[in-house]
């Protein structure tokens, strides 16, 4: 191969590695940071006709999904129709059922229609830490918070079998709907 | 939509659209809960809801929410009036009067809310700094 060959070859090789934001070292680099992923999301789903605590909407998280070291995020955003307080309860469980659920978040909603619930949970094996100290007090967030000077409550879960996480609301009266615009469970693996 | 009851005891236990696995102490049946009650419960032979709760249960559940209800009219009121208050003690301007029927309109709208929670004694405002 002559040359001035080789010199070109270079220098596209060169361009190509520039194009592709790959190292001279050869190989492509891998995408920096952990993978934060999509396990399930739900929308649409409303609730209305009754005062009694409803379920809006189960989400599945299939067997062995989680990693074993991992994040998981569950959002609810939503809307509703009164400017009265309606109480979100997030549960988890092993079956489609809040018959034997833990109750693993509340946000009791203010008067303003329009809101944005967020959970960061950590996982490590076949525990979960709420990163809360009682999942049972209205927090509408638990990311970006301030500290807290008390032990968090852990619980445990079971990843290697189907897990279920159910939000649910209890509307001030009949006339009341409140919509699900989209639920969402993710995970982020960092080992 | 489903309400979900105990069947050995009556007690309401959850509502739902969606499939759920019901357990063997469970059943659904088609009417929905439309009354408020702190501790619901279905009577098999009126086929009606009712409440399971003690008055004090009742009140434990209901005088909270009556005082949030109470604490959120006060903060509109006072803000309605703050800067009314001041023209009028510092220049002598009166308060206009559909300010002041505002907040007639405010303060019924929190009693009414108050009274659709089943609270008729408002005593429990005595007990509050801020109202």
């Amino acid at each position: 191969m002559s040359k001035s060959i080789q010199e070109r070859l270079k220098k596209l090789e060169y361009l190509y590695r520039c194009l592709c934001n790959t190292s001279s070292g050869g190989g492509t680099e891998e995408p920096q940071g952990p993978p934060r992923r999509l396990i399930v999301s739900n929308t649409g789903s409303t609730v209305t006709g009754t005062v009694a605590e409803t379920i809006l909407t189960s989400m599945l998280v299939p067997a062995n999904t989680l990693d074993a070291v991992c994040d998981l995020f569950i959002t609810l955003d939503y809307n509703k129709t009164t400017a009265n307080a309606i109480p979100i309860r997030l549960y988890y469980n092993t079956s489609n059922s809040l018959a034997g659920a833990t109750q693993i978040s509340l946000y009791s909603t203010g008067s303003v229609r329009n809101g944005g619930f967020n959970r960061k949970f950590v996982v490590k094996g076949t525990s979960m830490d709420l990163i809360t100290t009682v999942p049972t007090t209205s927090q509408l967030n638990n990311q970006f918070v301030d500290a807290i000077f008390v032990p968090s409550t852990v619980i445990t879960i079971a990843p290697t079998g189907n897990m279920f996480f159910i939000f649910t609301v209890a509307n001030d009266t009949v006339g009341t709907t409140f919509t699900n615009k989209r639920a969402t469970v993710e995970k982020m693996k960092l080992s | 939509m489903k309400t979900i009851i105990d069947s050995n005891t009556g007690k309401v236990l959850y509502a739902t659209s969606i499939e759920t696995e019901l357990q063997e102490n469970e059943i659904e049946i088609d009417a929905l809960l439309t009354e408020s009650f702190v501790n619901p419960y279905w009577n098999f032979d009126t086929q009606t809801f009712y409440e399971g709760a003690t008055q004090t249960e009742i009140n434990d559940v209901r005088i909270p929410q009556a005082l949030e209800i109470d604490l959120y009219y006060t903060g509109l009121i006072s803000e309605l009036l703050r800067k009314h208050i001041e023209k009028l003690s510092i220049d002598g301007i009166a308060i206009p009067q559909s300010v002041i029927d505002e907040r007639y309109r405010l303060r019924a709208e929190c009693n009414q809310k108050i009274l659709a929670l089943g609270i008729t004694n408002f005593s429990y405002r005595q007990q509050n700094l801020k109202l």
